[in-house]
């Protein structure tokens, strides 16, 4: 689609400046992290050189370190659990009529509307009241509890704009059911499969209420221990642990672009 | 700057609702107040019917591990490795970011694991009064008998009968020597030089540390239920206000390494860590004296392995021990038979142990009437807002 471009346009539009803010409002802090993270000094006040002592009491410690596994390996396996279940849910409540849908769809989405604190406290009493002893699976089924809500709000509006035709003639031509999700529906939903996972994973890093609630046996994840060295002072190391994440998780973000990318191209191209 | 302002949730209970806490904290807040109203007993009623095995779990394993509460930084790899040694009890460590945090876990049943916890000063009343720890048996213990005579009967645990102090510290005043005119011994500096200082100064945020100084400036005891003695520290105050840049806890540091405040009123760890890093900078306890945190151990009456907690309490009172704690994590021990054993410098850190004249005339913070609390607030307000 060809739209007449409009005549000469200037070389400074507000569009460009509107632009320009908004990325500066996201990422200049970004940046400023970045940067102070390479500061021999202390405190950001001052720029005391180019050093990389941080990264190097970050590589000491080994606290931090085994916080950032937690945290990964509750964020991983939580976002993966609720990947399947948020998707099977969406298309679940698209598709089939049922008793009880709306009310069915208001409680599933219930964790993005309330507060972290609610569910923190509910689910540690739950947990408590069924016999459960807390460690690390109890963060994780926790998590998956809100990592659901949200892939399954982003698949749903997907699954809205979606023409539900293919799969119907999918089906008309041979495929059995299996085949036709598999094949036309989970294609077209895997963008917004994928940007929920994003959000999710990222919500699970970041959180701190829920997994200090439900947290026992050694399980401690990095917003825990941040936070509770807070106490006797935290140190710049956690600059530089920022942007080693920054970086690979912008690395992950650009591989499996990357891959979507010749995937596409690949199928233009039959 | 990482995140700062809450780290003090510790005092959280000190702070007016008036003045900026923040929204985290006064969710954490509430979170305990009600669910430790509400839920916790719903809770605790469910767990008592369904689980009284499960309060005595496969114990060959179980008494080879203890799981700890705690602050971070205050355990390390070595100490735990050391006590494993020692006494074959594997430690768990799980650590949690504010009293309320802990309070509010506890009461929802999630803490069943736990046979050691780190609670506050103020905390551990608390828990007292709700009936949550259990009486130390003083029989099992060695050692206690060398508490600095601040902790040997502390105001929130009269005799340490429920508690064992582990970690205590001060709020005083942190600066650059070279930027002040004469060396600062106390507060009659600020009163004095209240015109230079134009907003130059921070005050922690909190009411009682404030109030507290400034009475203790004045002469009167930092938990004076005077309202005469309050309101006078209140019009001390007043005066200053020309000087305070901000009452802010925590996010001072940068601006005081730069030269943009001269003085900061700060919590000792906060300033011993600060220092480290820029040893230009000086602490001072107030001459006059000044309020004394402690952080606590204490063992929870539902302990699943109340011998290894005794194990561990004995571990922590071994003066050795305590003196090698102290030099790796740079944090006070009220044992005076550890800090015997401390090398000479770390003995004459006045930043660390103030001399034992300026600790003679301090203080801890102790619950007042709720009358009187309300003045504090009132004033508080007044002064934070105006």
């Amino acid at each position: 689609m060809n739209i007449a471009p409009s005549a000469a346009k200037p070389s400074f539009s507000w569009q460009f400046v509107v632009t320009l803010l908004m990325y500066g409002f996201m990422y200049i802090p970004i940046l400023i992290l970045a940067f102070y993270s390479f500061n021999a000094e202390r405190f950001s006040a001052n720029w005391g050189g180019f050093s990389l002592r941080w990264y190097v009491s970050l590589l000491n410690d080994s606290r931090i370190q085994s916080a950032l596994l937690d945290s990964l390996r509750v964020a991983f396996t939580a976002v993966a659990v609720s990947a399947v279940l948020g998707t099977m849910m969406a298309v679940g409540l698209a598709k089939y009529r049922f008793p009880g849908k709306g009310l069915y769809r208001g409680i599933s989405y219930l964790p993005l509307i309330i507060p972290d604190i609610a569910i923190a406290v509910a689910t540690l009493v739950f947990l408590v009241s069924i016999g459960l002893s807390l460690n690390i699976w109890t963060i994780i089924a926790a998590h998956i509890v809100f990592c659901l809500a949200y892939i399954a709000v982003v698949v749903s509006t997907r699954l809205t704009g979606l023409n539900p035709h293919l799969e119907e003639a999918a089906l008309d031509l041979g495929a059995t059911p299996l085949q036709a999700f598999m094949k036309v529906l989970l294609p077209e939903l895997m963008p917004a499969i994928f940007s929920g996972c994003l959000l999710a994973f990222v919500l699970s890093m970041d959180d701190l209420l829920i997994a200090s609630f439900t947290a026992g046996d050694g399980a401690n994840t990095l917003p825990m221990e941040i936070f509770s060295r807070v106490k006797t002072g935290v140190k710049p190391d956690i600059n530089a642990l920022s942007v080693i994440l920054i970086l690979v998780s912008g690395f992950l973000a650009f591989l499996s672009e990357y891959i979507r990318f010749r995937s596409e191209r690949r199928r233009f191209r039959q | 700057m990482p995140p700062t302002n809450l780290r003090n949730s510790r005092l959280l209970h000190r702070a007016s609702l008036g003045s900026a806490t923040s929204r985290r904290h006064f969710l954490q807040f509430s979170a305990a107040a009600l669910s430790g109203v509400a839920l916790s007993n719903c809770a605790r009623n469910l767990s008592n019917a369904g689980s009284s095995p499960a309060s005595s779990p496969t114990n060959s394993t179980a008494n080879k591990t203890l799981h700890i509460y705690t602050w971070a930084n205050y355990t390390d790899d070595e100490l735990l490795r050391g006590f494993q040694d020692r006494t074959g009890i594997q430690v768990v460590v799980d650590t949690f970011d504010s009293n309320e945090t802990m309070l509010t876990k506890m009461q929802g049943g999630g803490g069943k694991a736990y046979s050691i916890i780190y609670p506050s000063d103020y905390m551990v009343e608390k828990m007292i009064a709700d009936e949550m720890v259990a009486p130390l048996d003083q029989s099992r213990l060695q050692g206690t008998d060398r508490w600095l005579p601040q902790w040997q009967d502390p105001v929130y645990d009269p005799g340490n009968a429920h508690s064992m102090p582990v970690v205590w510290g001060t709020t005083g005043l942190i600066f650059d020597p070279g930027r002040v005119s004469d060396p600062i011994k106390g507060w009659d500096y600020i009163w004095q030089n209240v015109d230079q200082l134009s907003r130059r100064i921070t005050l922690i945020n909190d009411v009682r540390e404030v109030m507290g100084a400034t009475l203790k400036y004045l002469g009167y005891s930092l938990n004076s239920t005077k309202p005469a003695e309050i309101e006078a520290a209140y019009n001390e105050l007043l005066k200053l206000k020309p000087a305070i840049a901000s009452f802010i806890t925590n996010g001072w540091e940068d601006q005081l390494a730069s030269g943009d405040l001269t003085v900061s009123m700060a919590y000792s760890q906060d300033a011993i860590y600060l220092i480290e890093e820029s040893p230009n900078l000086q602490y001072i306890v107030p001459e006059t004296g000044s309020s004394l945190w402690t952080d606590t151990m204490v063992i929870p009456k539902t302990a699943p392995n109340v011998d290894a907690a005794y194990e561990w309490l004995n571990y922590m009172l071994d003066p050795e021990n305590s003196a090698k704690m102290v030099e790796r994590l740079k944090i006070a021990t009220p044992n005076e038979a550890a800090f015997e054993k401390l090398p000479t410098n770390l003995q004459q850190d006045q930043n660390l142990f103030p001399s034992k004249a300026i600790l003679a005339k301090s203080e801890g913070i102790a619950p007042v009437p709720q009358a009187i609390t309300d003045l504090y607030e009132r004033y508080w307000t007044q002064l934070t807002s105006s």
